[in-house]
């Protein structure tokens, strides 16, 4: 009896476990989205005041008098993973929405639900106020506008309500003709990449103590770096560790000595496409040695940063293409850090040339801006004058500072030079970062990424290789070893920052407005070409395929139909450069 | 069904012999729920199940043949035919790439379809059973770990450093190369991962299905003389031939389903001749981003291939043994 009780008992029970994990799968949302409705605004208080009168001339000025709810639909930028929940706890949104009278109410969702989320949020007609990129849509903002999905913001800027972007874009018109559609639209509040440094993070990398052992200079051109391959291989090390090939592609580290790179460039305004040139086949030729003679990581296609960089903290590398920002795990200082004294240095090379004391015309670069990134404004937006209004104040210039620094007095001081002082001296002679407590940064989460391009940066502007806008951290009066180490580290990377900057990118073509059917157009053509070259690179220098093949290898480029891509991106060259 | 003549007075009969076998029917079924209603209740959230979730969005695959705009729906979407699939079909790299999915496919179909069915079978054999529950669970562990984590090792293993390069460079007297840079291993390297993966896992059911064959046959068999291995070949393999011809059956519906993961986590420049599939072609032209009509057409090519081929496996199933699915 006692038994059959138990059966049931234990039966029943594990049902209800069962059931209770069911239900509590059912529960969770799969995003961080703090889900409050964007809701109406209890006044129509701008546009009452633009309207009621006189139609240009009366716009609110911030804050605003009523309170409104801007909602911004976005995804959730990895490097906030950990230290915020959401974007609305980030000490600048708190301190936008107080400037501004407004509520921000930023709804973010993983990124990678990104995509689906947004297609939801489309499909089901329910849009937010403000859109943080429009990327996961098909066919771009320019699709997005035609879609009714976005609305353009240049009425709004002609009305008077985005004062300070259209201020920008009168100072710098090189940076508003990049944001201008091929209508003459203006669709966001941008995202732009103030000045050079900023431009590029990647760059070679190379030993310094070998090179010293080796009794050779930093190389600046293709024969110097054989050398010093070469000097590597004697000394043990994988001489010069790449990954895959695009990545060579992206990063150009030597096929910018051609001035060119794998795909389309420009020579003087004419488009011309790497992989088909002559000029190619001698870089294929010396990479083909290089691999052949072991200069070059036989790994190198299967390997990806991490590898990498376990091989140079562990010193086993000559040379590599790494990164130069602060904030990552890098090894130039993970190596001082599990041991100062270790003689392994690196220190960064500038863009390789072919001839000496030649300025290579073309590099690795980011454009300064990318369509579908910036605050686009919806079509179902509930109040979109004032939400004009609080989007512009991005690019003011208090905004500007705040994006980076915080507030003057509490998070920085000011040098008699301008240069942003965010260390405050201790009693006991130590430094404490007054900046704590602004962090994380909005940088990373949207528009704004302009380093300050305005104020401070005027000097940045003059200065396009790089500018000390903050002043690097004191030593304090008594600093140790790795103190002093990681100090000489970061003079080493700015250093190396501005080498990697060195460069005049006339040669690259610059991001042009294509309309949507020339893009893609000219995407479906290209999509294969790349594929093409990417294998016959990789057979070329692996030996598969011999070089007196090359000609057929461009034969066959032009036979997938090469020239009518190009001429598609010639055509918005010369309309820009026309202007 | 009755014969029926043309008169018109047996044509009434006819009919009303029609409807009365219909209603008869109807009778049954009706029977049939009223006996066993609890089970048409438990069988019915599966039904409504696969209603919703599988027949309803079959009305979706008509995207496949629109312009599908997420602004105006499904039914406002223009229609361009076949506009897609000629977009596939007549890319650089399709042959290549189907050539590629259905290759791997095969090769998985050739050599880790019949090894759980091996390692059945000489599980099967052992006498200790101790040692045969120790090799179980260590062999069902693999199943466990992720693909990415299995991918990982591979690198590893595979790198010219690695042991796997190592060995294979003596035994081939070369010098170390890795070996995922080589076309010629990528598919070997693939299908042995996966086997080595899945053997444990898979050769569950066969376990099973040996079971549940009748001992009386084992002892026939042995009176007449049969020795270990004839009884595996004659007794055992045709005891659990329907089960592996139903597994081989959905195999062959599975044959354009190469998952992207693991090809895309160990393939790379050097291989993609041999090892970009449909799918990480497709991903990898960035063709799928929120075109869902793109998308839905791939896959829909996809799906008729490995319908043709499973009811071509069927068919031939069913005209050749007893077993079939349908």
């Amino acid at each position: 009896m006692s038994n059959s009780t138990w059966k049931r008992i234990s039966s029943a029970g594990l049902s209800a476990i069962i059931l209770a994990g069911l239900l509590a799968g059912c529960n969770s949302g799969t995003n961080t989205s703090s889900s409050s409705q964007s809701s109406n605004a209890p006044s129509n208080n701008s546009s009452n005041a633009a309207s009621g009168e006189a139609p240009s001339q009366a716009v609110p000025t911030l804050p605003l008098s009523e309170p409104v709810t801007v909602t911004i639909f976005s995804n959730f930028n990895a490097k906030f993973v950990g230290k915020v929940e959401n974007y609305n706890d980030i000490p600048f949104v708190k301190w936008w929405s107080e400037q501004t009278g407004a509520t921000i109410d930023f709804q973010t969702v993983a990124n990678e639900v990104w995509n689906e989320q947004f297609g939801l949020k489309i499909a089901s007609k329910d849009l937010p106020d403000v859109f943080n990129g429009v990327g996961p849509y098909t066919g771009g903002d320019l699709q997005a506008l035609k879609d009714g999905v976005i609305v353009s913001l240049t009425p709004y800027m002609e009305q008077g309500y985005m004062p300070h972007l259209s201020k920008f874009y009168e100072t710098f018109p090189k940076y508003a003709d990049m944001a201008r559609t091929s209508d003459g639209d203006y669709l966001n509040v941008p995202n732009i990449r103030g000045y050079g440094e900023n431009l590029n993070s990647n760059g070679l990398v190379v030993r310094k103590d070998l090179l010293d052992q080796a009794g050779l200079a930093v190389p600046t051109t293709i024969e110097e770096w054989d050398a010093a391959l070469r000097a590597f291989k004697t000394m043990g090390v994988i001489p010069f560790s790449p990954r895959d090939n695009k990545w060579l592609n992206t990063n150009m580290p030597f096929i910018s000595a051609w001035n060119m790179t794998y795909f389309e460039y420009q020579d003087n305004g004419t488009v011309k496409y790497g992989a088909a040139q002559p000029e190619f086949k001698e870089y294929l030729q010396l990479m083909h040695t290089w691999y052949d003679e072991g200069l070059l990581d036989p790994d190198y296609l299967t390997s990806d940063t991490k590898t990498i960089t376990a091989k140079v903290s562990a010193g086993l590398v000559g040379s590599y293409v790494g990164a130069a920002g602060g904030n990552l795990q890098n090894p130039w200082y993970a190596i001082v850090e599990e041991n100062v004294d270790s003689p392994i240095e690196y220190i960064g090379a500038p863009v390789p040339t072919l001839k000496k004391g030649d300025t290579p015309k073309i590099g690795p670069r980011y454009d300064e801006y990318t369509a579908n990134n910036g605050f686009y404004m919806s079509s179902k937006c509930a109040n979109p004058e004032a939400a004009a209004m609080v989007l512009d104040y991005m690019y003011s210039e208090e905004a500007n500072r705040a994006l980076f620094f915080g507030i003057e007095g509490t998070h920085y001081n000011l040098t008699a030079d301008g240069l942003v002082d965010a260390y405050e001296k201790q009693p006991d002679g130590t430094y404490k970062s007054m900046g704590d407590s602004w962090k994380p940064g909005f940088g990373d989460a949207g528009p704004g990424y302009l380093v300050g391009i305005l104020d401070y940066a005027n000097k940045a502007i003059l200065d396009p290789t790089g500018s000390k806008i903050a002043v690097p951290m004191p030593l304090g009066d008594n600093p140790d070893a790795l103190a002093l180490k990681k100090r000489h580290i970061d003079e080493v990377r700015q250093e190396a920052l501005s080498l990697w900057a060195s460069f005049e990118a006339v040669n690259r073509v610059p991001a042009l407005n294509y309309s949507v059917e020339d893009a893609q157009a000219r995407a479906d053509i290209y999509k294969d070409i790349e594929t093409y070259v990417y294998e016959g690179v990789t057979q070329f220098i692996m030996g598969q395929r011999d070089l007196d093949t090359f000609d057929a290898f461009v034969a066959e480029i032009q036979a997938m139909g090469v020239d009518k891509a190009m001429a598609i991106t010639q055509k918005y060259l010369d309309a820009q450069n026309g202007k | 069904m009755a014969k029926t003549s043309t008169s018109p007075g047996t044509k009434a009969k006819s009919e009303s012999v029609l409807m009365v076998r219909l209603k008869d029917h109807f009778r049954m079924i009706r029977r049939d729920i009223h006996v066993n209603k609890h089970i048409y209740l438990i069988a019915l959230p599966m039904i409504i199940y696969y209603i919703i979730f599988k027949y309803i969005p079959m009305y979706g695959i008509q995207i496949a043949f629109k312009d599908y705009n997420l602004i105006k729906g499904i039914s406002a979407s223009p229609w361009v035919g076949f506009k897609h699939f000629e977009k596939f079909i007549s890319s650089y790299y399709f042959v290549r790439v189907v050539k590629n999915t259905f290759m791997i496919s095969l090769y998985g179909t050739l050599f880790a379809f019949p090894a759980p069915i091996i390692f059945a079978l000489l599980l099967n054999e052992i006498r200790s059973t101790k040692f045969r529950r120790t090799v179980q669970t260590i062999t069902y562990m693999p199943h466990f770990v992720s693909t990415v984590v299995v991918c990982g090792m591979i690198h590893m293993f595979c790198a010219s450093d690695g042991f796997l390069g190592a060995a294979v460079a003596n035994l081939l007297g070369t010098e170390a190369k890795n070996l995922l840079m080589n076309p010629k291993y990528f598919r070997t390297i693939y299908i042995l991962s996966d086997i080595w993966k899945n053997i444990g896992w898979n050769s569950i059911l066969y376990i099973a299905a040996i079971l549940g064959i009748d001992q009386a046959q084992y002892e026939a068999a042995v009176i007449d003389g049969a020795g270990k291995f004839a009884q595996a070949v004659y007794v055992t393999i045709p005891g659990i031939m329907p089960t592996v011809i139903i597994k081989l059956i959905f195999r062959m519906g599975e044959m354009m389903d190469v998952g992207f993961e693991k090809v895309f986590l160990l393939y790379n420049e050097a291989t993609w001749p041999v090892s970009d599939v449909i799918s990480t072609y497709t991903y990898r032209e960035g063709l799928l981003n929120m075109n869902y009509s793109y998308s839905s057409a791939v896959s829909l090519f996809n799906t008729v291939i490995n319908f043709v081929l499973l009811w071509t496996t069927n068919f031939i199933s069913r005209k050749v043994s007893e077993t079939s699915l349908f």
